[in-house]
């Protein structure tokens, strides 16, 4: 009896037998009642987590969105005026010979907050969007669970990390862009007034390329910079230490006291010394934007933990 | 890619590998359950099979491997009077819920073998490979399991003239 019970249960086995195309699939059963039980009860469970998220995940990921934009504005914008500023006949033919150092920052000023503002709106436009797409039901079940396996949540954290290295690499390239134009900017300002009447249009030229070595040397470090936060390394710490900070100030004001001095003396300083007072300005106000933008994440990281 | 060939690799044992987990639990659905959670292993670790060849083991010895887990999992299904143990009440006509149910009370090792070399056919070298054992080990385990299962049809279901399996070998 042993034996003919078990070959039954053999037969009965080989029934039926399911189908390769459902047992290969992710899911046994084809869009039943169990498969769409499932999605309406993680439905109900993402709509409670997007309605009890904190909106510091949202407020987070605008700001960062406008420090991207602001800071990818004053790139192009400083570079822009730059090229300007250094080819005789773009800057005769549009006029920019005729800006002075308070127009360049005044104008950067209200360019950069504009973008910032107009940017932060877009983002939390984006962020709404993607919210509603996180909880929204397309129609095939299958499609829905998978979909539902991420929450809201787990999207909003997503979105965040993504800009979180374009939001800092772009807000100290911005700054350290907008700085080299101001100072070349004054530069360029004294050189049309008259004061260095011994320069010339060729030593502006020359004097460009000198500001963009100095240029690239700040743009390998902010890429460095934004890949480590990209990687999620903690290697970027040191960065917020508040030696940093003071280095920076202390480089600032020997480039400014150089600078001055060359000013006053009315004497032409050598191309070594201007690409050392180019270099040790980039890396000035990397060092202070660094810290400040860094010290800003910190903050954020902390409302968002 | 590994699902392509996984499909390929399955296509020619997918029925019997499906019988013999439907065969290892106490219900068809189960066995569904098992064998898809087998595919879903099998499916994650295919990349350490080399040999192509070796599929047919290779599955059915993850499919082992993961009813040893469910087993274990349920190990608290043993102090409730529900599942595997219960046998009061149920209707037992039928010889295919009869071997179900006398096949629940073993061990899993036990009852993996039972079901290899009486239902599936398979010799005995052929599951000594597939537990990892010695073949007297496996011929062991089918003596057990038969006297064990012998047990519960005079015992529990009140059937008195049962016919014992015979492993090859073994005196009648």
């Amino acid at each position: 009896m042993i034996s003919a019970d078990l070959a039954a249960l053999g037969e009965d086995s080989r029934r039926d037998p399911l189908p390769r195309e459902r047992t290969l699939g992710v899911y046994r059963d084809d869009g039943g009642l169990g498969a769409a039980a499932r999605r309406d009860e993680l439905l109900e469970q993402r709509r409670h987590e997007l309605a009890f998220m904190p909106l510091a995940y949202s407020h987070v990921f605008a700001h960062r969105v406008g420090r991207a934009a602001a800071g990818a504005a004053s790139i192009v914008g400083a570079l822009t005026l730059l090229f300007a500023l250094g080819d005789p006949l773009v800057s005769t033919l549009f006029g920019v010979a005729r800006v002075d150092p308070s127009g360049v920052a005044a104008l950067a000023v209200i360019s950069v907050l504009m973008t910032y503002i107009g940017a932060s709106s877009l983002g939390e436009r984006l962020f709404e969007s993607r919210m509603r797409k996180a909880i929204e039901l397309a129609g095939d079940v299958h499609a829905d669970l998978d979909r539902l396996a991420e929450g809201p949540v787990d999207v909003a954290r997503r979105l965040v990390r993504r800009i979180d290295p374009w939001a800092v690499a772009f807000m100290i390239g911005g700054c350290i862009c907008v700085a080299a134009l101001f100072g070349y900017t004054m530069f360029a300002f004294d050189a049309r007034a008259g004061r260095w009447h011994h320069w010339t249009r060729l030593a502006l030229q020359r004097d460009l390329v000198v500001v963009m070595i100095a240029l690239a040397i700040g743009a390998a470090l902010v890429a460095t910079v934004g890949r480590a936060i990209a990687r999620r390394s903690e290697s970027t710490r040191w960065l917020t230490h508040g030696a940093i900070l003071g280095g920076g100030l202390i480089l600032v004001g020997v480039t400014l006291y150089y600078g001055m001095l060359a000013r006053m003396l009315l004497r032409t300083p050598s191309i070594a010394t201007r690409l050392g007072l180019s270099i040790a300005g980039v890396l000035a106000v990397f060092a202070i934007a660094s810290y400040a933008v860094l010290w800003w994440r910190g903050r954020e990281q902390k409302r968002l933990a | 890619m590994q699902q392509e060939r996984l499909g390929r690799l399955i296509e020619p044992i997918h029925d019997a590998a499906l019988a013999f987990a439907r065969c290892l639990c106490r219900s068809r659905a189960d066995g569904d359950d098992l064998f898809q959670e087998s595919l879903v292993r099998a499916l994650d670790k295919l990349e350490t099979l080399r040999d192509d060849n070796a599929f047919r083991h290779w599955l059915y010895r993850v499919i082992v491997s993961v009813h040893r887990n469910r087993c274990r999992r349920s190990f608290w299904s043993r102090l409730v009077p529900l599942g595997d143990r219960e046998v009061a009440g149920e209707d037992f006509s039928r010889g295919v819920d009869r071997a179900r149910a006398a096949l629940a009370t073993l061990p899993p090792e036990q009852r993996e073998t039972i079901v290899l070399f009486e239902i599936e056919g398979w010799q005995i070298d052929e599951i000594a490979a597939l537990h990892g054992v010695s073949a007297s080990a496996v011929k062991s385990r089918l003596v057990r399991g038969r006297d064990r299962l012998r047990t519960f049809y005079t015992k529990q279901l009140g059937i008195g003239d049962v016919t014992p399996i015979l492993v090859p070998g073994d005196s009648p």
